[in-house]
């Protein structure tokens, strides 16, 4: 029980910065990234491939961050004369064929397989010495992703984008250059979701393509929503919200008699289905965007 | 070579059958309905399960499919995505997304993972030259040839198809002059529902009923309802047929004197042709090959 | 000092602009008039680089405006506002007021860690907004959501976010539409003491009255093209702009009424 505690709690808290990542586009600046997973894909193959030709794990998560900021500026360039709903398909679009990529390039990616077996800076400890570092690790990077978010949105950097989000004309207007926010926010933003990813694939020590499908944005999506938009204590709210309700139905076939081969499903539905719920009756979030006072000694 | 053309034509019939409706559909109600594609595997399961459970034959199953396929991309139309764009598209787009994956989860709880296939009578196919073409795949030609043109007759001739026009053109002033809106949207949203389940079907024919039929389908549907033109069918069905023949001829043309040796583009590169048509469109012409007016940010 | 020769613009075939040349000098209020549908709001889209023009060229001092982006041309110091309010609901009214600030700390995502010149800079920012808040009678709306003021609040709002940088030349798309008299009244002390701390001003206007009070001089335009250039008094006696006028409602020139 206390294992699966302390698993739920460093997934939750990955999840949870892999959400503040998306919260940073979707909810703050208003960029729908439906390809987000792209992003965490990056940082976790990068730290795959770079275990795979026996390079250390520093090395790994630094190319993912690299990376994934490259790949951030590049989807923000294409995104410069798109408007928001093609943008979104774009982004769900590149997702998907770097899935492709992944699933096919076998000799760099290892295929439908996935790589195996990459170590991490606990490899080599005890269970339960690895776990507690991994928690630790996972709720550092969660209380850093959350004070950079946090602190970002708050000063003029994060006004620009919330004002662009909102109203992109006067945002140009007074001075504002909206493409280029675009662009730097999704260079900030990329690389937390990069180092999510990387430390997911140290802590299961595993990457595979099926980890990239368009399910998991969704899945951090339905973060966002349930926890309210545009705010980071929302987002990992949403995430430990969701991620209780999608670990915990893992219980469910040991009570009720479905098929193991459905409670995948079973759980994606209930997901969909509080995703649903949230946006018809509560779009707002269990805690929803507050308005920031400004003070003078601010 | 003929083989190409054939299996262009074929994959063609498919794709114009959904990526019209969502033209109409995305032109009439502005936002991208991300579970259109969904409604074809959707329609193809109804079938499957009509013929077994009920016992019915292949075409009373495929129009009861067809017409449940229908009315249940009118209900989330009225009852959910029309709710959700009132606050925003941001929301409805969101709302799509997450019908999409409740149907893709509705669908593997019901029928399972494994690839179910549609009862055809096996029968042997033609030979042209070196190429073969089954009787399905003519079957799927011929349905195709037929519903496109009743469907853009509709649209271009009769008054309720006017109307859906010039709701698409312009919606205040279709407003003004007495069009009810909502009912236009309403009936829009059926028949494109409608026609995306015939292509389930044709495609369920045409090879298996498959759990990621939807998740597939996504790429080359919208890259063609895009590279179209957004609210205009006819652009999407011409713009299908040209991701089919890139499809089939990027996966029929060796490499191999680029790189040595013998290389095809492996077949699972193949919903990335669409993309690349699509993005492609998106840089130099975001509103797209045959479209009026741009959607620039 | 702002300055267009011969600007054109076609819409799909239409021609919205037909040679436009006009000009604002230093310390000028000038105003732009015209029926509805005759170019306004396309040549000031045009002056701020929302629109660029098909021919002719625009000039900032020595500097070529009409290829650049709009945001590039407001911080030169050319800052407009809109018809229509558009104050963002998520903010309120301080912050809206802080976004017209250039704090080029704050701004950058280094900015995170530079402090003590982030405070500095946004402090400065924060008395200059208040100061213009109190000039625009919206001090007691501080710390509400900008969005959800009246249209007129809003429009007065965004004056102030215009201001915050002290801009050289200010266009003004319709500023009383939408205003409630008293208000009105009021725009005109504000927007002469904005005259007189060194701005330029070029004010789209239905509103005779107003631009008789304010402007040095006005031009006329009518289906795109500039048919006078006066003194606001002379205008009632130019036969061709009264009867560019008299295919418009004659309420819309004579009180601004919509």
């Amino acid at each position: 029980m206390l294992d699966f505690l302390l698993y739920l709690v460093t997934v939750a808290a990955i999840y949870g910065l892999l959400a503040i990542s998306l919260n940073l586009q979707a909810g703050v600046t208003g960029l729908l990234n439906f390809g987000h997973v792209a992003f965490f894909g990056v940082g976790a193959y990068a730290t795959g491939i770079v275990a795979l030709h026996g390079g250390h794990w520093v090395l790994g998560v630094l190319v993912g961050i690299v990376a994934a900021a490259v790949l951030g500026a590049a989807v923000g360039r294409i995104g410069r004369t798109l408007a928001a709903d093609y943008w979104a398909i774009v982004t769900l679009a590149i997702a998907e064929c770097l899935r492709l990529i992944a699933t096919n390039e076998t000799e760099l990616t290892g295929g439908a397989q996935g790589i195996g077996g990459i170590a991490g800076p606990f490899t080599g400890l005890s269970t339960t010495a690895a776990s507690i570092g991994w928690i630790v690790t996972a709720l550092g990077l969660l209380a850093a992703g959350w004070w950079l978010a946090e602190r970002l949105t708050a000063i003029q950097f994060g006004r620009v984008l919330r004002l662009l989000r909102e109203q992109p004309l006067l945002a140009e207007s007074l001075g504002h250059n909206v493409t280029g926010a675009k662009v730097r926010l999704l260079m900030i933003a990329a690389p937390i979701a990069a180092v999510g990813g990387s430390v997911y694939t140290m802590y299961i020590s595993f990457i595979g393509p099926n980890q990239l499908l368009p399910i998991e944005t969704f899945l951090i999506f339905t973060m966002l929503i349930v926890g309210g938009m545009g705010n980071t204590s929302g987002a990992i709210l949403g995430a430990l919200a969701v991620q209780l309700v999608y670990t915990g139905t893992r219980f469910i076939k040991d009570y009720l008699p479905i098929p193991a081969e459905s409670a995948g499903s079973i759980r994606l539905l209930l997901i969909g289905v509080m995703l649903t719920a949230f946006l018809m009756f509560k779009p707002s979030g269990l805690i929803p965007e507050r308005l920031r006072r400004v003070d003078a000694r601010h | 070579m003929t083989q190409v053309l054939i299996d262009s034509a074929v994959r063609a019939a498919e794709l114009s059958l959904i990526a019209v409706g969502l033209s109409l559909t995305w032109g009439i109600v502005r936002f991208a309905n991300v579970a259109h594609v969904q409604y074809a595997p959707i329609a193809g399961y109804l079938t499957y399960f009509a013929t077994i459970s009920l016992g019915l034959g292949l075409l009373p199953a495929a129009i009861l499919a067809i017409a449940a396929t229908g009315l249940l991309g009118l209900g989330l139309q009225r009852w959910f995505f029309q709710r959700l764009a009132s606050s925003g598209a941001a929301s409805a787009l969101i709302g799509t997304l997450a019908v999409s994956i409740v149907i893709t989860a509705v669908i593997q709880t019901v029928a399972g993972p494994r690839p179910r296939a549609l009862a055809v009578p096996l029968t042997a196919g033609f030979t042209i030259g070196d190429a073969v073409i089954t009787r399905t795949q003519i079957l799927i030609i011929a349905i195709t040839a037929v519903t496109l043109p009743l469907f853009f007759g509709f649209l271009w001739f009769s008054r309720p198809g006017r109307a859906i026009r010039g709701v698409a053109v312009n919606p205040q002033l279709a407003e003004a002059s007495g069009i009810n809106t909502r009912r236009i949207r309403n009936l829009v949203t059926f028949i494109a529902a409608m026609l995306a389940g015939l292509g389930g079907i044709l495609l369920g024919l045409d090879t298996s009923l498959d759990l990621n039929m939807g998740a597939m389908l996504l790429l080359p549907v919208i890259a063609a309802t895009i590279t179209g033109g957004i609210g205009n069918p006819a652009g999407a069905v011409i713009a299908a047929t040209l991701i089919a023949l890139a499809e089939n001829a990027a996966l029929g043309i060796n490499f191999g004197a680029l790189v040595g040796g013998d290389a095809y583009l492996p077949v699972n590169y193949r919903p990335a042709v669409g993309f690349l048509v699509l993005i492609l469109v998106l840089l130099l012409r975001p509103e797209g090959i045959f479209g009026r007016s741009g959607r620039r940010a | 000092m702002l300055v267009t020769d011969q600007v054109s613009k076609q819409f799909g075939g239409m021609t919205v602009l037909n040679r436009v040349s006009i000009s604002i000098q230093p310390g000028e209020i000038v105003g732009l008039v015209g029926p509805n549908g005759s170019g306004k709001t396309t040549l000031l889209n045009c002056l701020s680089g929302f629109l660029s023009p098909d021919e002719g060229t625009i000039r900032f001092g020595d500097i070529r405006l009409d290829r650049l982006p709009a945001w590039k041309i407001s911080r030169l110091g050319v800052r407009r506002t809109f018809q229509l309010p558009s104050q963002p609901m998520k903010m309120t009214v301080l912050e809206a007021m802080l976004c017209g600030a250039s704090l080029p700390v704050g701004a950058s995502m280094f900015g995170l860690f530079r402090p003590k010149h982030r405070q500095a800079e946004e402090r400065e920012a924060i008395r200059r907004a208040h100061e213009l808040l109190d000039m625009l009678k919206l001090s007691h709306l501080t710390h509400q959501p900008a969005g959800q003021l009246s249209g007129g609040q809003q429009k007065l709002l965004s004056i102030g976010t215009a201001l915050m940088e002290k801009p050289s030349v200010l266009l003004l798309d319709e500023p009383t539409a939408g205003v409630n008299p008293t208000l009105r009244l009021g725009l005109v002390e504000h927007l002469k003491e904005v005259h007189k701390s060194g701005t330029s001003l070029l004010i789209i206007e239905h509103d005779m009255d107003f631009i008789t009070r304010l402007c040095h001089r006005v031009y006329v335009l009518d289906r795109g093209e500039v048919i006078a250039n006066c003194h606001p008094s002379e205008l009632k006696d130019n036969p061709r702009v009264v009867e560019a006028y008299l295919g418009a409602p004659k309420t819309t020139a004579v009180t601004g009424e919509e």
